[in-house]
């Protein structure tokens, strides 16, 4: 169900109201919660219904498990309890079919809990039983993500370097589904065990609220990557609703809506057809493309998560930034504090920092930031070109701080005229690396990047029509964004007389109602 | 609240609605011109829609601008036609929608226009008489045929055929399969005639119709919508689609659709024939994807594709495509044929014409 569609507009319709009502206590806003993110969830496929429950009933106790705690039989029944229950309704749902794929699986995974529980809670020593914990849950959420996104991927790389040896493996792909968002509610639980056991957290033992955290709508299926620290305390409260918020929630909602369905969608249209051919393209329009796709990303996922933020703030609820302009970055580090900033920061406090982070010499300093951008890229999908965006990314990284490029910036960003020339200038050579990356993350194969940024290379045809259609759609973002970064443009518009701020929303509506691409596309990060 | 609170309030509310109309029809002309296309339809005595008779209007798109004048006889002609056909003169009926009216044409560019001028110029004594209505399905035009055409006595009855026929002939509910038979299940089709009729004739909303950008944009929208919801209620009211749905040109064509179709055109054919005269298919090429052209009268059945071989453009577009990128259909407005794909489909139905020697003695 995406945020732009009628059944997305029926469901909100019918739950918002419902949502108001249940707000007379915490147990019964979160139950309604639940009973909706997963009617949202099972809406794209009632299969992975208990996949979701497995994960919040494992998670819920690993991290109990991992702030050192003894587990008792009512927390496992609340588990057990949980995923059968949602197993069952995804049976019935499923027309009471395929009882081997829907019910099996979750008496085994209660069985698994069981034993788990056990066998840990044996083990006296406090730290190794929470580091237990903490291991069985980073163990099964990576076996799941790694089954359902990476075992294609890693089997045919396996047999293609193997075939390269005279090796046939014969591995034949599988015919799998990648659950919707499971990169990003993984990601999201395997956090909250960390932080407990890190005993930044401290665990509660209330399901429901976890359960309601885990599978919160308006971000289960492309995050932002929320932090337990920052969440679940919303769901132990009635957040205050006004109408404030409700205003400020819808415009956030609409501007997310613009981004998406006139930005994104349109400049998909345009780069999609050039990506799938790029051979038959001179370099003026490869170039186009590969500028209508960085803008279409950009598009396509901060409006989706502005639409999400829009939506929470509705319900009184605060979901966390995750894009803050980062084509204005002028650093490789500036760029990841401003883009996807809750994987940036999820990255950086579970992998890099567990990695040994900046500790050690600078050529494990180096290393472990390769590692972090190559499992970053990875994450993004099962392919090479993924890798290669994460290796450049890295590599970039790497080369910036070796140059030491963001202190000498610090040093002179002192708003002189020296300061602005070399703000600008170190703009003007890191966005076209930006580009550059977005071909490998964008193209097919890598081989199809590669052709593609060496025609680009031989600037031929670079008169291309599409220019004007490309300035169309990005210059007026381009400008907003601009009044964002560096004029007050948002308190401006705050302050502004009501029938300018009027005159913006229509304006903002009439080009959702107008402009709308008629290739309608999904959200390009759902496929993570 | 005191009423000058209240009056205050209702003025306030009042003066943003104007304002938001006015800044919408601003934003259209600056941004995103639309097409500005209106209906000029109202119902017919024996429930189907027609041309209004004696009306002149235009349309205007950012491609074209271009005036039609409808004659007193509901046809886009200059000419009104006497019921008895002259002597040694073939007469063509053509049946169909805005393709056949000749949407976004000037008049000498229609297929109607065309196909007389490349007849006559060959040495047929030829009269073409358009009775196409915008919105048209198959089984409008059978209907058409039978209350309109038959009475001026064609040998040729030309039929459009294009994808939106399947859904056009489910939604207009006019015909239905009763056990694989086709029966009329109701003599009335008039989707917003009557709201139509009443507003046209005030002055104010001729006036909107004609000129104002953002309400012809909602008009479209609305209207496109709301077809949709009438098909796909049409479609649930028919019984069970009969098999997979087949996607072509953005519509679902289920197959009880094709079977309805195939019916209207198998009985279409029956009843021309049984007044003496012939009838031929003219297959309006599909346009989705972009530049790539495809036939949804591929999807009927193979009996229906031999009696009924129609009138195919495709290879000749694709021809005129590939040699100098001709534009076939316009970008933008309703995107109907250009006066180049008109000519190339004039062209091949007059080929077909000829071949099949039906108007040979009127040579």
């Amino acid at each position: 169900m995406l945020f732009f569609t009628w059944p997305f507009a029926a469901f909100f319709a019918i739950f918002y109201p419902i949502y108001l009502l249940s707000r007379r206590t915490v147990l019964s806003r979160n139950l309604v919660f639940i009973i909706a993110s997963y009617f949202f969830y099972g809406w794209w496929n009632v299969h992975f219904l208990a996949l979701l429950a497995f994960t919040t009933g494992l998670d819920y106790l690993t991290a109990l498990g991992a702030a050192g705690r003894r587990l008792d039989s009512q927390q496992l029944a609340k588990s057990c309890g949980f995923l059968l229950l949602i197993s069952g309704i995804g049976f019935a749902l499923n027309g009471l079919r395929q009882a081997e794929l829907l019910l099996l699986p979750p008496f085994a995974a209660c069985a698994l809990f069981a034993l788990a529980t056990w066998i840990l809670n044996r083990i006296e020593d406090r730290q190794r039983r929470a580091k237990t914990w903490l291991l069985l849950s980073i163990v099964v959420n990576l076996a799941v993500l790694a089954f359902f996104k990476y075992v294609n991927f890693f089997g045919e790389s396996l047999d293609e370097a193997f075939s390269a040896l005279g090796v046939h493996l014969g591995f034949v792909a599988l015919n799998i589904v990648l659950p919707l968002g499971i990169s990003f509610h993984t990601f999201q639980s395997i956090g909250r065990t960390v932080d407990t056991y890190r005993g930044k957290l401290e665990p509660s033992t209330g399901f429901i609220e976890f359960a309601a955290f885990l599978s919160y709508f308006p971000q289960i299926l492309a995050g932002p990557i929320e932090r337990a620290g920052h969440m679940l305390p919303q769901f132990r409260t009635i957040p205050p609703i006004t109408w404030a918020l409700i205003r400020s929630g819808a415009m956030l909602f609409l501007w997310g809506l613009a981004k998406k369905i006139v930005v994104a969608d349109n400049l998909a249209a345009m780069a999609n057809p050039i990506f799938a051919h790029p051979e038959r393209f001179s370099s003026g329009e490869l170039t186009v493309a590969l500028l209508a796709f960085t803008f279409q990303i950009y598009c396509d996922f901060s409006g989706y998560t502005d639409m999400a933020r829009g939506l929470a703030k509705i319900m009184g609820f605060d979901l966390r930034l995750n894009f803050n302009l980062p084509y204005f970055a002028r650093t490789p580090s500036e760029f990841w504090r401003r883009w996807h900033i809750s994987l940036s920061e999820w990255l950086r406090d579970y992998l890099y920092i567990s990695l040994g982070g900046n500790r050690g010499t600078q050529f494990m300093m180096y290393r472990n930031l390769m590692l972090t951008m190559l499992l970053g890229g990875l994450w993004h999908g099962a392919a090479w070109t993924f890798v290669m965006w994460g290796f450049l990314h890295g590599a970039v990284q790497v080369i910036y701080r070796m140059l030491n490029i963001d202190d000498r910036l610090k040093r002179v960003d002192d708003g002189s005229a020296k300061g602005v020339i070399a703000n600008l200038a170190a703009w003007a050579v890191f966005m076209p690396i930006v580009c550059v990356t977005w071909a490998y993350f964008r193209a097919e194969t890598m081989a199809q990047a590669n052709m593609m940024l060496a025609r680009i290379a031989r600037f031929d045809g670079m008169t291309s029509g599409a220019w004007s259609t490309l300035a169309f759609y990005v210059v007026p973002l381009f400008l907003i964004e601009c009044g964002l970064r560096f004029a007050p443009l948002r308190i401006r518009y705050e302050r502004s007389p009501f029938l300018l701020r009027y005159t913006a929303v229509i304006g903002l509506l009439y080009s959702v109602m107008v402009l709308t691409s008629s290739q309608g596309q999904a959200f390009i990060y759902f496929d993570f | 609240m005191t009423g000058a609170k209240i009056l205050r309030k209702t003025a306030i509310v009042i003066a943003l609605a104007l304002w938001t109309l006015a800044f919408g029809e601003l934003f259209m002309r600056l941004i995103e011109p639309q097409a500005l296309m209106p209906r000029y339809v109202t119902g017919t005595p024996y429930g189907i829609r027609g041309n209004i008779p004696g009306a002149t209007y235009h349309h205007y798109t950012p491609d074209v601008s271009v005036e039609y004048r409808i004659n007193r006889q509901g046809m886009r002609d200059d000419r009104t036609f006497a019921d008895a056909k002259p002597a040694g003169t073939c007469r063509i009926a053509m049946l169909g929608d805005s393709y056949f009216v000749g949407y976004e044409l000037d008049l000498k560019d229609t297929i109607a226009h065309r196909i007389e001028a490349g007849l006559r110029a060959a040495g047929y004594k030829v009269e073409v008489l358009n009775f196409a209505v915008s919105g048209f399905g198959t089984a409008e035009n059978l209907i058409a045929y039978r209350k309109e055409a038959r009475a001026f006595h064609p040998d040729l009855v030309l039929m459009q055929w294009q994808v939106t026929d399947y859904d056009d002939n489910v939604r207009s509910g006019l015909f239905a399969l009763k056990d694989g038979a086709l029966v009329q299940t109701s003599d009335r089709f008039l989707p917003g005639v009557a709201t139509q009729d009443k507003l046209m004739k005030s002055a104010l909303y001729r006036t909107l119709a004609d000129h104002s950008q953002l309400y012809n944009f909602l008009r479209e929208q609305i209207g496109w919508r709301a077809k949709q919801l009438l098909a796909f209620v049409r479609k649930r009211e028919a019984g069970p689609a009969g098999g997979e749905e087949v996607e072509q040109n953005t519509y679902l064509i289920s197959p009880i659709q094709v079977r309805l179709a195939a019916a209207l055109l198998t009985e279409a054919k029956a009843e021309v024939e049984r007044d003496g005269a012939h009838m031929m298919v003219v297959d309006i090429p599909n346009r989705t994807p972009e530049r790539v052209f495809s036939s949804s009268y591929d999807l009927m059945p193979p009996e229906v594709k031999q009696a009924l071989p129609p009138v195919d453009a495709i290879p000749l577009f694709r021809q005129a495509l590939k040699k100098d990128g001709a534009t076939l259909f316009f970008p933008h407005g309703a995107r109907h044929l250009t006066p180049t794909g008109a000519a190339l489909l004039s062209g091949e139905a007059i080929r077909r014409i000829e071949e099949s020697g039906t108007l040979r003695g009127c040579r």
